[in-house]
């Protein structure tokens, strides 16, 4: 510390330590959120790919003694929402977030969009299959809430916003899922 | 009586209540049936998720971190930037400029760190190389660095600085961070 930035960070043996313990410890859980963030292993792969390059080029900005995971999490998070919106300029998270999600109640098909197709084909089985309806922001923090069993203040930290929208997101996104999960499984025993 | 919401239950399902509200919505689901259930359906929809993240849980695939390596590898920084980097700026530009003309009159003394400039073929040979090692010896990903020092080809070695850490070193991300500087 102390010593000023240079232009350019050489590639330095600490960078590469970092990453390399940061892959060893975390790899495989930031693959698992990347996974059930995206539905798909292509895109979980590039997604946890992109973000440890990330990782290793702003390695000094992490903070010790804070939580990696919460880091990490947040640089794919980022990723997935910049990709999404540069793959298509209309998506789930452009909508504003109240009307996202629709009222199921009806007799329409869930998947109106040819990705959500795709996820849902990709999943295998209800639960899975239902996440993959949600909007990006709703599915993540159900994952960060009741998979990832983070505080309602990490979930807002790791998003980027309050704690009331963390609260307001799960509650609408539960009640959401839980019709969905409903529907998926009648379709299970239907088929 | 006062019943509880599915907000409030959903909150106090996640223990994000305060102390004195939590105590109450317990007492509360004790004695209030309907309460009860509704805080049961979240329950259990939270456990459905946990058991399916279970289910479909991913090994990280093997050859990632390999892949991440190449492409940071490949997109390091160019000879000119790493040397503008640790020359003082006092020394940066003539010293850029001397090395600029070696460069363009291609003197071979700069060969093999011109190799190591070469990102396509440097970071293909290592990849391939991880590939062939992983297919040997799956639970190693570290061989691949060391093979590449063993092969003596000029391009990989440039390469070997890289992930030579041991995964028994107790050593924490902490410790890694906290030793910089
Ligand atoms: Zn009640």
């Amino acid at each position: 510390m102390g010593v000023p930035r240079k232009p350019v960070d050489p590639p330095s043996a600490d960078a590469d330590a970092f990453l390399e313990r940061a892959m060893q410890q975390y790899g495989k859980a930031t693959y698992n959120f990347a996974y059930r963030l995206t539905g798909n292993e292509a895109d979980a792969r590039d997604l946890t790919q992109d973000a440890f390059i990330r990782v290793y080029r702003a390695w000094r900005s992490f903070v010790p003694g804070t939580s990696f995971l919460s880091w990490i999490y947040r640089i794919v998070t980022n990723l997935y929402r910049d990709e999404l919106r540069r793959k298509k300029g209309r998506f789930q998270e452009e909508i504003p977030e109240d009307n996202a999600p629709q009222d199921f109640g009806g007799a329409k098909p869930l998947a109106v969009d040819p990705i959500e197709d795709y996820m849902a084909g990709q999943l295998g089985e209800p639960m899975a299959r239902s996440l993959a309806q949600l909007s990006i922001e709703q599915r993540q923090v159900i994952i960060l809430a009741d998979i990832e069993e983070y505080s309602y203040q990490e979930i807002a930290d790791i998003m980027g916003c309050s704690i009331g929208t963390v609260r307001s997101r799960l509650h609408r996104a539960r009640a959401l899922l839980r019709r969905l999960v409903t529907r998926a499984s009648q379709q299970e025993t239907e088929r | 009586m006062k019943h509880y919401t599915d907000d409030d239950i959903i909150d106090y399902l996640h223990h994000q209540v305060s102390d004195a509200i939590d105590a109450q919505i317990h007492a509360h689901l004790a004695l209030c049936g309907d309460c009860r259930d509704r805080f049961d359906a979240e329950a259990s929809l939270s456990d459905l998720l946990r058991s399916s993240a279970r289910a479909t849980e991913r090994e990280l695939p093997p050859m990632l971190r390999a892949q991440v390596w190449a492409q940071i590898r490949s997109a390091r920084p160019s000879l000119l930037d790493r040397v503008r980097a640790f020359v003082s700026p006092a020394f940066a530009v003539p010293m850029a400029a001397a090395l600029a003309l070696l460069l363009y009159f291609g003197v071979p003394v700069l060969r093999s760190e011109q190799a190591s400039s070469s990102p396509t073929v440097a970071a293909a040979y290592y990849f391939e190389e991880h590939a062939a090692e992983a297919l040997q010896n799956p639970l190693s990903d570290h061989l691949s660095t060391s093979s590449a020092l063993a092969s003596g080809s000029d391009a990989p070695v440039a390469r070997v600085n890289a992930p030579l850490i041991d995964a028994a070193d107790a050593a924490t991300l902490d410790d890694v961070a906290a030793s910089r500087e």
